[in-house]
């Protein structure tokens, strides 16, 4: 069973592999076989169509040419020949000259210098438009050499009308993707190319653009994150740190949500509970104010002069805390101090969490299979015996997937611990301070920091990227352990 | 509550022979009320010493059945030195070993789990007690389980209210010493539609509406179309678009969108709502 799991999945990456590879041979068996227009067509794209009498296709496909040629020659060198460098004239070394208007000396605009971010996002975009133009070109060569072929048998070479309809009908797909696909590309994988490409770089404090330059610095960063001494040293100390804290606050955090949610909801669903609508609205009201509201207002609600803690001040509770030695302040630091903070916090993302799961839960265990049910109570099977058989393997089979992806979403959860520890909670921990960090820090919300307050860059990138990888590692680990198979078989 | 179940009035319609009226109830009784009955319903310190007297050996003779040999062996021996005792306490004291037998008698009569072994008669008694029992046993979880799911309703509603106070209080902070506001007012609502040169509530809730509406529109739109294609057609890059889809949203979102900040900066398109019409991510929407 494994092995051919095993083989099945071998065969996915054989298969994917297979379909490139067969898209080169394609290309060269045109190049190779196909005659002088087909051949043509590598330099001027547009040949082969224009020798089928595909004239439509012609004038596209030369427009494109030529638009790439033209962007190629005229505009992308000033930037690919200083992509090497990211750039040499540095705006903050240019002569200074006095400002009439404010009275006093600044960098000379006039002069032209480098722009090291632009240098690296308009390489990637040249870069992105080489890659899909390769593309277009090797497709080209091999559609010209298809409708050689075409000709030669004495088939219907297809005009453009005919490309146009076979986009409503055959090709329908890449009519609807090819809006979103274009959006994913501009503004999900160019930022994530560049955020890779700038974890390379020393792009921080000290080299701010326009006027600094950054440049690469090969794999320091990474190097200064796994601790190879030096001033740096605190990042590896935090990164550690950090990492550990954020993958026990997923744990913490998805289990929780997941065990009280469904308890919650069988509860909140039970035959015994009356007005269950009402339950259910109260409990969904939650999620009704915004995270960013309630979040905030919890906050006040637990800070070290706040309500709760003016309460039980009031009712003696502090001070017993006092005496028994478990705090040393007059207030009880709920989220202003390490291991009360993280409680605290697990405690509040189960108040944030649960309605959520409850609402999902509520939808399955309405949905539950009422035959089975019958014939289980027909055949005299206990109540608890119908929850440990029936419901809850039902419940596992629709939420099981949800809990990888909770997790995941877990280590990138900003709003619960930004919201939450923001402003009130300050470290003593000197190295964690060096870096930037706090003990309650996620990964997400210490590249936040960095980027937001310190200007960092570079280890935000960095730590971006190992964010991904731990994602990754869990994803597969999760799916290829628990969810075996598509998961598009049945509940059995 | 309605219990249409056909065996539960059979306690009352058909007809009960002495023996099982007697079973009967004397299963439904607790420890104390069997005792009353022997007692009469006198209490022990309103008797004279004549029914002290027949009552302590009614006592002594119920307890005497209910004793093993050895037991029996024990008992003699404590109940020796009972006649230290007035005839009160002494009768106190069996009264209260006594309720202790029943008590336990009870518990292991009626809820063994083996009713094969009793006699037809029992039997019937039996199934009578459990359903009295299981009625009362009913409601006592329905109100517990509606209590608990109060309570935890309350729990969660708590900074609800709080936020519904604080936005009536006419202290203009977060006032911390008081749950709720000692003025109470309407001004926050009112204000919240006046504009001024600050705080520009009108035209940051033109700004929500066309965020919202050109997102949703937006959105949907892609979403559709993706799902869709992805769903409903079956073409080559199907597969590996959506696992690259998978792949893409792995990677931090925040880093990409300071990532995304930069790249409108460089377009000087920032503070326009571009990015916010855009964010969404059609293949993860799915």
């Amino acid at each position: 069973m494994e092995a051919n799991e095993n083989k099945k999945k071998k065969g996915k990456v054989r298969g994917f592999f297979a379909a490139i590879g067969g898209f080169f041979g394609d290309f060269g068996t045109a190049v190779k076989k196909g005659d002088i227009f087909t051949k043509l067509s590598l330099i001027v794209m547009g040949a082969g169509n224009a020798a089928r009498k595909q004239w439509g296709r012609a004038v596209l496909i030369t427009i494109i040419q030529v638009a790439v040629i033209l962007m190629s020659v005229m505009w992308a060198p000033q930037y690919v020949s200083k992509f090497s460098t990211l750039g040499t004239v540095q705006k903050a070394d240019q002569k200074q000259v006095f400002d009439m208007a404010t009275m006093k000396f600044v960098t000379d605009d006039s002069q032209p210098y480098d722009h090291s971010f632009k240098i690296l996002l308009y390489c990637i975009m040249i870069f992105v438009v080489w890659f899909v133009f390769f593309i277009i070109w090797m497709k080209n060569e091999i559609s010209a050499y298809k409708t050689e072929q075409l000709a030669k048998s004495g088939g219907r070479v297809p005009k453009i009308k005919d490309d146009i309809k076979s986009f409503a009908n055959e090709k329908f797909h890449i009519t609807l993707l090819s809006l979103p696909v274009t959006g994913i590309v501009v503004f999900t994988i160019v930022p994530i190319l560049l955020l890779i490409l700038v974890a390379f770089t020393n792009y921080d404090q000290n080299h701010m653009t326009p006027t600094y330059l950054f440049t690469w610095v090969g794999f320091d960063n990474f190097a200064s994150l796994f601790g190879s001494g030096g001033l740096t040293s605190s990042f590896s100390y935090a990164f550690v740190r950090i990492l550990g804290w954020t993958l026990i606050w997923a744990f913490f955090a998805t289990l929780t949500n997941f065990v009280f949610g469904i308890m919650l909801a069988l509860l909140v669903n039970n035959k015994r509970t009356k007005i269950k609508p009402f339950w259910r609205t109260l409990f969904v009201i939650t999620i009704a104010v915004p995270q960013f509201v309630s979040l905030l207002l919890v906050k006040n609600f637990f800070a070290d002069s706040g309500i709760v803690n003016t309460i039980l001040s009031d009712w003696g509770v502090t001070g017993l805390l006092n005496k028994w030695g478990l705090i040393k302040t007059n207030f009880i630091p709920f989220l202003s101090k390490p291991g009360w903070a993280h409680v605290m916090i697990i405690l509040i993302n189960i108040w944030i969490g649960i309605p959520y799961t409850m609402m999902v839960t509520t939808g399955v265990l309405l949905n539950l299979p009422s035959d089975q049910l019958e014939s289980a109570r027909i055949d005299g099977a206990r109540s608890g015996q119908i929850f440990r058989k029936i419901t809850m393997p039902y419940i596992m089979f629709i939420m099981g997937p949800t809990l990888v992806t909770d997790f995941v979403k877990n280590i990138n959860n900003f709003n619960v611990i930004y919201l939450l520890t923001e402003g009130n909670y300050a470290t003593t921990n000197q190295l964690l301070a060096n870096s930037q960090a706090k003990e309650t820090d996620l990964l997400v919300t210490w590249l936040f920091r960095l980027t937001q307050d310190y200007y960092n860059y570079k280890m935000a990138s960095v730590i971006g990227i190992m964010v991904f990888l731990v994602c990754v590692v869990f994803t597969l680990i999760a799916f290829n352990r628990f969810i075996k198979g598509d998961r598009e078989e049945t509940f059995q | 509550m309605k219990n249409n179940d056909p065996n539960n009035n059979t306690a009352n319609n058909t007809k009960m022979t002495p023996r099982m009226k007697a079973i009967y109830e004397n299963a439904s009784r607790t420890a104390d009320q069997k005792l009353a009955k022997m007692r009469n319903n006198v209490s022990i310190g309103q008797m004279n010493s004549e029914q002290l007297k027949s009552y302590s050996s009614l006592v002594e003779k119920e307890l005497y059945a209910r004793l093993d040999t050895n037991e029996q062996e024990s008992f003699k021996n404590s109940y020796a030195k009972m006649h230290e005792l007035d005839d009160v306490e002494r009768v106190t004291a069996l009264e209260s070993i006594l309720r202790k037998r029943l008590e336990a008698e009870k518990t292991w009569y009626y809820k063994r789990s083996d009713p094969k072994s009793m006699s037809n008669e029992e039997l019937q008694v039996y199934v009578r007690w459990r359903l009295k029992n299981e009625k009362r046993n009913k409601l006592i979880k329905t109100i517990l389980t509606n209590t608990l799911v109060a309570i935890l309703a309350f729990i969660w509603i708590i900074p609800i209210i709080w936020l519904v106070c604080c936005s009536l209080s006419a202290y203009s902070g977060i006032k911390v010493t008081q749950f709720f506001p000692s003025e109470w007012t309407f001004m926050n609502y009112v204000n919240a539609f006046k504009s001024d040169s600050v705080n520009q509530f009108g035209k940051w809730f033109m700004n929500t509406l066309i965020v919202a509406v050109c997102t949703c529109l937006i959105s949907t739109t892609f979403t559709l179309f993706v799902a869709y294609a992805t769903s409903i057609m079956r073409f080559k890059m199907r597969k590996p678009l959506m696992n690259i889809g998978v792949v893409l949203s792995l990677f931090p979102g925040m880093l990409s969108m300071i990532a995304v900040y930069f790249i409108l900066k460089t377009f000087d398109l920032t503070n326009s709502h571009i990015y916010l019409y855009i964010r969404h991510h059609p293949v993860l929407d799915i």
